[in-house]
């Protein structure tokens, strides 16, 4: 895995750059959702409560409804939240990694060794 | 001999033996790290390396030790101060921490920078000082000493941004410290001892001191301090951070409050809207920021649950997540470290360059997500159970809720916006070696405590028969999430997926930051203006005054002008004559 900065976006093609491997990946995926909820016809879950407390657990389907039912809920409803919360990034007035998130990705890490070495200085000094 | 009986009561079910003979050869088990950061103070770059690494390991081996009941009070002023109570409880977590320093120690091998270094160990030797202490006095000493230690690591980032955030977070833990001062001070008051042990929910001093752990808990409505102060600090800072001040707190709360019923419900709420935040958050950080006010969710149930599998499940969990949460800060670390970036909208496609930070990024995922065979399973099932087995339907299927919303979140979220998703065409170098090293002994330790629970199981303060590997758990479990993961890639191939963009989310830290000084602002101005005006009406009063005194007295005045002498004369005999009057009327009667 060499991290050649000259090759920057012309580098060799990764396993995700080709469409066709992500549809096998979601294909692999839907698959496995499906025996994962078969497993409900055939094991028999045992309750997590006693008695008559939640009938509904035991339907068959009930933790993957639960799940995406959930998931779905929390996206849409998180939708709507940025409606009443987002703000621009700078809306406190004081943005994080300001100084620090400059174009070139690369050039930060290479400045790494003499930066700490620099803020050393800085506390050797005191 | 006295004081080993009276202290028998504090220590859980185990005999009191009073330091002497070998032990006195053992340091206070906060001293070996607390004794490396003042030592690193002064060392040079390569000692100072050593220490980060070596300090850990002393102190674990001092650690080992000690065994529960072990006791060393001191006294003074008067106050019978217990530096050291060991219990199984407070082991655990003593264990912990010392493993936390460890991984941040070596994750911190390629940094120079000394502020943090110091820090991070003297930080750490707080937090282990801080669960051995016996009464409150000595823990609010060590309560102060990691909030002084820790925003050192929050203003290494030598921004104003992240200056002013580090100042914020002080203001927020003196402010505890102070909280749990009076709690304790009430608490002599009312029960004549400053001795920490389990409080029922009732007395001024228990509610105050619930408060002060309660803010550094991240109590719904005292949480904002976290999500501010965690993404402002270095990508090494937030790795120290992440593992000791609210584990801390968790302990507290455990030694303190359990089988407090409101915790359940407090810990509910936790778990619950922290994920809402998350989804919309942009900064990848700030999001695990949010999913660590999750978990403690969780384990503030546990707490709340009682003693048993409760107490046990709430104490595993933070075990286990310090170990999958500092994973997942230290991949996010890398990745800033090596692009300087940390916003979802930023990144994307880092698995082509850093493949194993990719790679160990995603066991931490999974550990927080709870899947079999990884270390978040074993120990967020025994809450889950408990708050089954208690009758709790509505809790239980918030949890569940959770659960889901953490995979979506965090499981899911940290990696495919970091690594995968759209390329961001940004090709970093993989991540230093010392890091991938702290990263790999983490991800080991999730699947090994995942794989074999039973370890972990023994180290907790209650006896446990409890076994997460049955088949209903498992399938559950693999159902919510497969599941879960369903709803994602739906509503991302929808396109119905939010898309990550910069921007700041308000929360309830809106009306401290700005509702605040706005209000104050308009108070200002309004009581400003009543005292200009005051001040403006008096003004014209005293002019008023001044004019006539003018007309009075000036030159041309009426009392200025020369009076002729006919006119002074008169008014002189006039005032002896009335005098006169008076002194006669005086001795009449």
């Amino acid at each position: 895995m060499s991290a050649d900065a000259s090759s920057k976006n012309g580098d060799r093609r990764h396993l995700w750059d080709d469409p066709k491997n992500v549809q096998i990946l979601i294909w692999v995926f839907w698959a496995c959702c499906a025996i994962v909820f078969a497993l409900d016809f055939a094991f028999h879950r045992h309750p997590s409560f006693e008695g008559e407390t939640l009938p509904i657990e035991e339907m068959v389907g009930f933790y993957s409804i639960y799940g995406f039912v959930a998931c779905v809920l929390l996206v849409l409803v998180a939708k709507q939240m940025r409606k009443v919360l987002m703000r621009s990034e700078d809306y406190y007035g004081e943005v994080l990694g300001a100084t620090a998130g400059e174009p070139d990705g690369g050039a930060r890490d290479e400045g790494r060794a003499p930066d700490g070495e620099s803020r050393e200085g800085r506390d050797g000094g005191d | 001999m006295a004081a080993t009986e009276t202290h028998a009561q504090y220590v859980m079910g185990e005999t009191v033996r009073l330091l002497d003979g070998p032990l006195q050869a053992l340091l206070h088990p906060a001293l070996p790290l607390l004794v490396a950061g003042v030592v690193a103070a002064l060392a040079p770059p390569r000692l100072r390396k050593a220490l980060l690494v070596l300090a850990p390991l002393w102190g674990a081996w001092n650690l080992l030790g000690f065994t529960s009941g072990d006791l060393v009070s001191a006294e003074l002023a008067g106050f019978e101060l217990i530096l050291l109570r060991v219990d199984k409880l407070a082991f655990l977590f003593a264990l912990l921490f010392h493993l936390a320093a460890l991984l941040a120690g070596i994750y911190a091998l390629h940094s120079d920078d000394r502020m943090q270094q110091v820090a991070g160990l003297l930080y750490a030797g707080s937090a282990v000082g801080a669960v051995f202490a016996g009464d409150l006095l000595v823990l609010f000493f060590f309560w102060e000493l990691l909030a002084i230690t820790s925003v050192f690591l929050i203003w290494a980032r030598r921004e104003t941004a992240s200056t002013r955030s580090g100042l914020r977070y002080l203001l927020v833990h003196i402010a505890s410290g102070v909280l749990l001062l009076i709690g304790a001070a009430l608490h002599w008051i009312e029960f004549g001892t400053l001795v920490f042990e389990r409080m029922d929910l009732g007395s001024a001093a228990s509610w105050v001191l619930l408060l002060a752990i309660g803010i550094k808990c991240c109590f719904p409505l005292l949480h904002t301090w976290l999500v501010d102060a965690y993404p402002a600090a270095t990508e090494l800072g937030t790795v120290y951070l992440a593992s000791f001040t609210t584990k801390t707190a968790v302990y507290a709360l455990a030694r303190g409050y359990e089988g407090c019923e409101p915790l359940i419900w407090i810990g509910m709420a936790m778990a619950m809207f922290p994920i809402f935040y998350a989804v919309i958050e942009n900064d990848l950080r700030r999001v695990l920021g949010y999913s660590m006010i999750n978990q403690i969710g969780f384990m503030v149930c546990g707490v709340g649950l009682g003693a048993g599998l409760g107490v046990n499940g709430a104490v595993a969990h933070a075990f286990n997540d310090v170990i999958f949460k500092g994973l997942l800060f230290m991949s996010m670390g890398a990745v800033l470290l090596r692009t300087g970036r940390i916003n979802g909208s930023e990144l994307g496609g880092l698995y082509k360059t850093m493949p194993q930070t990719a790679g160990l990024c995603m066991v931490g995922a999974a550990s927080i997500s709870a899947f079999p065979l990884f270390s978040g399973f074993v120990s967020k099932s025994m809450v889950m159970t408990e708050a089954a087995h208690e009758g709790y339907v509505v809790v239980w299927l918030a949890l569940l809720f959770a659960s889901a919303g953490v995979f979506h979140h965090a499981g899911i979220k940290i990696p495919f916006f970091a690594f995968f998703a759209h390329d961001s065409g940004l090709r970093p170098k993989e991540a230093p070696l010392n890091m991938r090293v702290a990263m790999g002994i983490a991800a080991l330790l999730c699947i090994a405590i995942g794989c074999f629970p039973n370890a972990l199981y023994a180290l907790l303060p209650y006896a446990t028969d409890y076994h997460p590997y049955d088949t209903t758990h498992v399938v559950q479990q693999l159902q919510l999430l497969f599941f879960s993961a369903l709803a994602f890639v739906t509503l991302m191939l929808t396109g119905i997926y939010p898309p990550e963009l910069r921007s700041t989310n308000l929360d309830v830290d809106w009306f401290a930051r700005r509702a605040a000084p706005r209000t104050l602002r308009v108070l200002a101005a309004v009581g400003g203006a009543i005292w200009y005006g005051v001040l403006a009406g008096l003004a014209d009063v005293l002019k008023v005054v001044r004019s006539v005194v003018r007309w009075l007295h000036s030159p041309a005045g009426r009392l200025g002008e020369p009076w002729p002498t006919g006119t002074t004369v008169f008014w002189a005999a006039t005032l002896l004559g009335l005098l006169l009057l008076f002194s006669y009327l005086g001795s009449a009667l």
